[in-house]
């Protein structure tokens, strides 16, 4: 895999484990306003990135998640455990 | 319902073939402490919760730790994928080869297989956070004898991670168990 | 958090963390958590209450069947 698009998909994983540690926080402090307009901004952030890449390299989820261009994309390759970033 | 995103939690760092390593990190994939126990309690748990919150909490987490379980895969898959016969032999790997060649398999370092003994449902909230927060220390003690084991670089960088997932879960148990025994406080309920 | 006279016997109790500074989203992906009250990375603890000490439980161990204090 070329390294703009694994750096492409770095930039997605940061932000999305960034929006899953306040998803867990956010389930134990419901209440939490700071921690959920944070939590909704990364919400935004990610959407755009991902936006960027599945246009550049095909759809990240399936099911009803995202489009997909012809033919269908979803199985492509590399599958997630083929990709070293050692 | 899960979706599944085409794309690891985290960026798994493999630096070269080692089988002998593998081994004793397979048992993260199949084994007591590790990520499919780990996921199968949490999500099997989530049912009797007594809260949304806690509901949640078991939800969130069981999910995560789907996510981490693949990553362990995918640490095994790349350390075994280009072992030579050679290799597996001198990794003592003959036996799990012979039964799955580099395919993953649910077992622990020693070949024991999976067993739904490694968890529990109780059923009373306290109990099973209690289960809960066991196993995240469980799991990280694991993780830490797994990074005393590595001599991957990358693999190391990557047990830290995982390791690093545990206190945080082992925290947010806790914060759930404190929410449970207010909410049985605030309901007059007494054990 | 309750004092010790007010906590009840027979459970558990576990802090509540509150949130206030976050790491960047790369620099958490890298420490595995995005809060820095929750990183606390093996081996490079300061402050571990318990912390191995393994040269002197093997000393001690060793003084034990000489003239220890339990000689």
């Amino acid at each position: 895999m070329d390294n703009d698009r694994k750096a492409m998909l770095m930039n997605i994983m940061a932000e999305e484990f960034t929006a899953v540690e306040f998803n867990l926080y956010l389930d134990t402090h419901p209440d939490d306003k700071k921690a959920l307009d944070d939590y909704n901004e990364t919400v935004k952030k990610l959407a755009d990135l991902k936006a960027e890449y599945e246009k550049k390299y095909g759809p990240l989820t399936n099911f009803g998640f995202a489009t997909s261009e012809s033919p269908w994309q979803w199985i492509d390759e590399p599958w997630p455990w083929q990709i070293n970033f050692a | 319902m899960w979706i599944y995103e085409k794309k690891l939690e985290y960026p798994a760092k493999i630096c070269g073939t080692n089988p002998k390593l593998a081994k004793a990190v397979i048992t993260q994939y199949g084994g007591p402490d590790g990520e499919l126990a780990a996921s199968l309690r949490y999500l099997t748990q989530r049912y009797t919760m007594p809260t949304g919150r806690s509901k949640a909490v078991l939800n969130d987490i069981g999910t995560e730790e789907l996510a981490h379980m693949e990553i362990v895969a995918t640490l095994v898959y790349n350390l075994i994928k280009d072992a030579s016969i050679e290799q597996i032999k001198a990794a003592g790997m003959e036996g799990y080869y012979a039964d799955h060649d580099k395919a993953l398999y649910f077992v622990n370092g020693d070949g024991v297989p999976w067993v739904a003994a490694y968890i529990q449902s109780k059923g009373d909230p306290v109990t099973d956070l209690h289960e809960d927060m066991a196993a995240e220390q469980k799991a990280r003690s694991t993780y830490e004898y797994l990074i005393n084991l590595s001599d991957d670089p990358g693999v190391t960088e990557t047990l830290r991670w995982l390791r690093a997932r545990e206190i945080v879960h082992y925290q947010r148990f806790g914060e759930t168990l404190q929410h449970i025994y207010d909410y049985y406080n605030s309901k007059r309920i007494f054990y | 958090m309750k004092g010790q006279s007010e906590m009840e016997f027979a459970r558990a109790y576990i802090r509540n963390q509150q949130y206030t500074k976050r790491f960047s989203p790369m620099e958490g992906l890298q420490k595995g958590t995005i809060f820095p009250e929750l990183y606390m990375p093996y081996g490079k603890r300061e402050k571990d209450p318990v912390k191995r000490e393994p040269q002197r439980e093997r000393e001690s161990w060793r003084s034990f069947g000489r003239s220890g204090r339990n000689g």
